[in-house]
């Protein structure tokens, strides 16, 4: 099985974190995606692009222009968006970046919201794509640890595995 | 007496480790464990850092009931003695031999196992 991951370019060192860590391909956002902050204004087009933002109005509005994957930030469920996602089949892309980031409390409080975001999209069967959107090599993962906390999220070792290989080759198709 | 199974994880480090540092990386690393794992639960994994295979990749020893959150654990950990580092596992197997034998560096998981060189078992989350 293959894995993937999406990272910012300033994590992917000039002699292949990919082949290092085991990955097929990391995929670069700004040169193999677009990404699209809907938190932040003059926000180009969410079509086509991951659209990354806290959950909302403005996620929501977003999630209906055809964007190839939605990114909660803050890991809080918005039903309405998760249902229109559901009726889209848009990926859900659950970025690991605040879990390794984050220390102590606020990385457990990190872990506690998005074990419930999955809980509750894995119950909406939506599908699910786990990608460390690291800025930095120290903030990456190897495709074995990425599992692990996906598992630690609360995913069966199926969705674990899917989320980190064919779900994100699946964004870029 | 029945020998708990173990797990060797070899981990590559983001930052060179010199080898005058080794020792006080090792007690580092050992400190993060305890502050991802758990004082409750630090003593399941018992952690061992068997050897270092150059400067950046060594082979962590962990039990196998505590294998899993090892491995979430070691990613989770991005600094070691005030040094800011990430520690990527790059594969696990049931013993040394077969974890340097795989050239753990290159492989992905998933990928077809390869021969191992002594017949030895290769871990299958590999």
């Amino acid at each position: 099985m293959d894995f993937y991951d999406i990272a910012y370019p300033g994590a992917l060192s000039p002699g292949g974190a990919q082949a290092t860590l085991g990955f097929k391909r990391i995929f670069a956002i700004g040169r193999e995606i677009r990404l699209v902050d809907t938190d932040e204004a003059g926000r180009g087009s969410p079509a086509g692009a991951l659209c990354m933002g806290r959950a909302g109005e403005a996620l929501c509005a977003a999630a209906k222009a055809s964007p190839r994957a939605i990114c909660i930030r803050d890991y809080r469920i918005d039903r309405k968006l998760v249902e229109t996602m559901r009726e889209r089949e848009l990926t859900l892309c659950i970025g690991l970046d605040r879990l390794m980031a984050g220390h102590g409390l606020a990385r457990s409080r990190a872990i506690y919201m998005a074990s419930k975001l999955l809980r509750y999209a894995m119950g909406r069967r939506l599908r699910i794509a786990f990608a460390t959107l690291a800025g930095s090599e120290e903030l990456l993962a190897s495709p074995m640890q990425i599992i692990e906390v996906a598992r630690l999220l609360g995913a069966d070792e199926r969705t674990a595995r899917a989320g980190a290989g064919e779900a994100i080759r699946a964004i870029f198709e | 007496m029945m020998r708990d199974k173990r797990r060797y994880i070899m981990v590559r480090s983001t930052r060179e480790i010199a080898p005058a540092e080794a020792g006080e990386f090792e007690q580092g690393l050992y400190r993060e464990l305890i502050r991802q794992l758990g004082e409750m639960r630090y003593h399941t994994a018992n952690p061992k850092l068997v050897r270092f295979v150059d400067s950046r990749r060594f082979i962590l020893r962990v039990g196998l009931a505590m294998y899993p959150d090892s491995i979430a654990a070691l990613a989770f950990i991005k600094r070691v003695n005030d040094a800011t580092l990430g520690l990527h596992t790059l594969a696990a197997s049931g013993t040394i031999r077969a974890l340097q034998g795989a050239r753990a560096a290159v492989r992905s998981p998933g990928a077809p196992n390869q021969a191992p060189p002594s017949g030895a078992p290769i871990s299958k989350r590999l």
